[in-house]
């Protein structure tokens, strides 16, 4: 009887406790207030996005949202796949409603059914966007709302000024190179900038295999985010590398004496790519969430503080932010953009090639 | 052999703890290991295995991977088990003060505690610094992103947790033994081997399944230590898992990591030598 009074008492602790763990991850939106001047006051919105220069995007993109239509944004931070396999693990009960997404995977979560197409109707800023950004995957199911690219940066008291792709190989930087690991955003793209580089032809990556694997002995490491770089950079480990735009002032901040240039084979670009998650039950509000991380004072807030470069065409920016950022005629028409679908398609095999390369 | 006899009643304040196991730990192995014998469309199979193990890559990983965990574990036994049997023998005030010290690095973030050795283990860090002024190396050498880096790095890890289960064993290792072995004519090594060793010897079970079973599944020492070019089994299983999606190969490579551990934790029981009491 005793022992049947006890167990009783721990189970109702334990339910007790539990219902109101999942209740708190679970709570309703409220309801709209007809004529209301903030229609969504009180309603939640989820944002799976990166947690990179999070203070800034608390400051430019998030906190004036929420103050302005008195919305809280519940943030998931992670890098690309680990958000990617929360989203695809959840299908079924989907809790994201705003997704970023760098370009390859926004393509996966595209074939994976964890996005959905947007309305452009609802969307009053995707008219100033660039033309590629308003609709890089077809089918209307991503907007690349900042344009980024890989840059190529050296220290200019170290090494000669590097010109081309093929520099990488130069003796003098044996031991002084990094370069992006085959699994980030970038790491195929440079496959294919060295096979455009040695062999004339982006197609032509057993060219650009070959350079790798020649390259292996003068690389410090493979970097798998753009942290690990800028950590290389200021412990002094690393002399030239291809970098991520967004870590360029990062790169800057270290006080070192670095360049950035445009090589003659030029640049990768791509966009990083915003989309509505499948299943939300807040489709109005998440294409308001999208419409002002388009908006024009969002994109220059974003420019000034050297987070994201603005895929607005109405952003003119002052020289020295200008020259930090993936901006301006100049920089974007030697910019290269991949194809998403073709890159899925060889990621297994580039993958396993690289281990390969890089266990023995 | 005394056993303390817990009452039925306060047997149930176990249930809370056997609940959480039961719900967070044993059945997500069991899914674990249920998923990993299943084939495309349900059935049982031993394919995925195959797969796995005759992958040249997988093998070099794996034995990579228990290279590193059979250095680090008898290096923490070797410093661990002096360290906590002097530990053992001081005072109250000075012990705690060495206990604050070992645990010390258990309460750093993982991540801080493994960024530290970059600055160590640097092109300009202290290490080469250290050797190239005073002539040992003329250029600095490379130590970071090399699996020497990740057994330091592991054994600045676990090392704490080798020297915490040794005190806790050595401290039930009753004194009046100890001083019989001495009055009877054994020396302070012979002691320390032929008493100390056999009665502690289930702590230093536990400190070596413990260091093992942490250096095979570590990830974040690895992962930034070792960086892209030196997988290990957990960086290899990520890659599986988060970026090719390959969920069978990832939880392959999870049976295997844990009957690993298994293996050597069983194995090393076979040579418990026989308890004097």
């Amino acid at each position: 009887m005793k022992k049947t009074r006890i167990l009783s008492v721990i189970l109702f602790v334990l339910v007790a406790v539990s219902s109101q763990v999942f209740a708190a991850g679970q709570k309703e939106a409220a309801p709209e207030a007809p004529g209301d001047s903030m229609p969504y006051k009180g309603q939640e919105l989820t944002v799976s996005m990166w947690g990179y220069n999070m203070d800034l995007l608390e400051k430019n993109i998030i906190k004036p949202f929420e103050e302005k239509y008195g919305v809280k944004i519940i943030v998931e931070t992670g890098n690309n796949s680990a958000r990617f396999t929360k989203m695809v693990a959840r299908k079924d009960n989907p809790l994201v409603d705003v997704a970023l997404f760098a370009g390859s995977w926004a393509y996966k979560a595209k074939e994976e059914g964890i996005i959905k197409p947007y309305n452009p109707d609802k969307l009053t800023n995707l008219s100033a966007l660039m033309e590629n950004a308003k609709d890089p995957l077809g089918g209307r199911y991503a907007i690349g709302y900042t344009i980024q690219h890989l840059g190529l940066f050296y220290r200019t008291d170290k090494v000669a000024e590097i010109t081309s792709w093929k520099d990488l190989s130069r003796p003098e930087l044996k031991g002084v190179l990094s370069i992006p690991a085959i699994t980030t955003t970038y790491g195929p793209a440079v496959i294919y900038m060295l096979s455009k580089a040695w062999a004339g032809d982006f197609d032509a990556t057993d060219v650009g295999w070959q350079k790798i694997e020649e390259l292996k002995p003068s690389l410090v490491t493979a970097y798998n985010r753009s942290s690990e770089l800028n950590t290389l950079i200021s412990q002094e480990e690393v002399y030239a590398a291809p970098y991520s735009s967004f870590a360029w002032g990062t790169i800057l901040g270290s006080g070192l004496p670095v360049a950035n240039v445009i090589p003659e084979e030029g640049l990768v670009g791509s966009f990083s790519m915003v989309s509505i998650g499948a299943g939300t039950k807040k489709e109005d509000l998440a294409h308001l969430y999208i419409d002002h991380l388009l908006s024009y004072d969002v994109q220059m807030a974003e420019a000034m503080d050297l987070v994201d470069s603005p895929a607005r065409t109405d952003i003119k920016l002052p020289p020295e932010v200008a020259q930090n950022l993936t901006y301006g005629e100049e920089l974007i028409s030697q910019l290269h953009f991949f194809d998403h679908k073709k890159m899925a398609e060889v990621q297994e095999e580039w993958i396993a090639r690289w281990n390969k390369i890089f266990s023995n | 052999m005394n056993r303390l006899h817990i009452r039925k009643p306060f047997a149930l304040l176990l249930l809370p703890g056997i609940i959480f196991l039961l719900l967070f730990f044993i059945a997500p192995l069991l899914f674990v290991l249920v998923e990993s014998f299943k084939g495309a469309v349900g059935e049982i199979t031993l394919f995925r295995y195959k797969e796995v193990l005759t992958d040249s890559q997988f093998r070099l990983v794996f034995v990579r991977t228990l290279r590193m965990a059979l250095i680090v574990t008898p290096i923490a036994v070797l410093v661990g088990y002096p360290s906590a049997y002097l530990m053992t023998k001081l005072t109250t005030a000075k012990k705690s003060i060495l206990m604050s010290l070992v645990i010390l690095p258990l309460m750093t973030s993982p991540v801080a505690r493994t960024y530290a050795w970059i600055v160590i283990l640097g092109k300009y860090g202290i290490v080469n610094q250290t050797l190239t002024s005073i002539g040992f190396l003329k250029e600095p050498a490379r130590l970071m992103y090399t699996e020497g880096a990740i057994i330091v790095g592991l054994l600045q890890l676990f090392l704490p947790i080798m020297i915490l289960t040794l005190v806790s064993a050595m401290e039930n290792v009753q004194e009046e033994i100890e001083e019989a072995a001495l009055s009877l004519g054994s020396s302070r090594v012979g002691c320390f081997f032929r008493v100390i060793v056999p009665l502690s010897f289930d702590g230093l079970l536990m400190g070596v399944a413990l260091v093992f079973t942490g250096s095979i599944t570590a990830y974040v020492t690895p992962a930034i230590l070792g960086g892209a070019k030196v997988l290990t089994l957990s960086t290899l299983m990520r890659q599986e898992a988060l970026v090719l999606m390959n969920w069978e190969a990832a939880t392959v490579i999870a049976v295997i990591m844990i009957l690993t551990t298994l293996i050597l934790y069983n194995g090393l029981r076979l040579f418990k030598p026989r308890t004097l009491v």
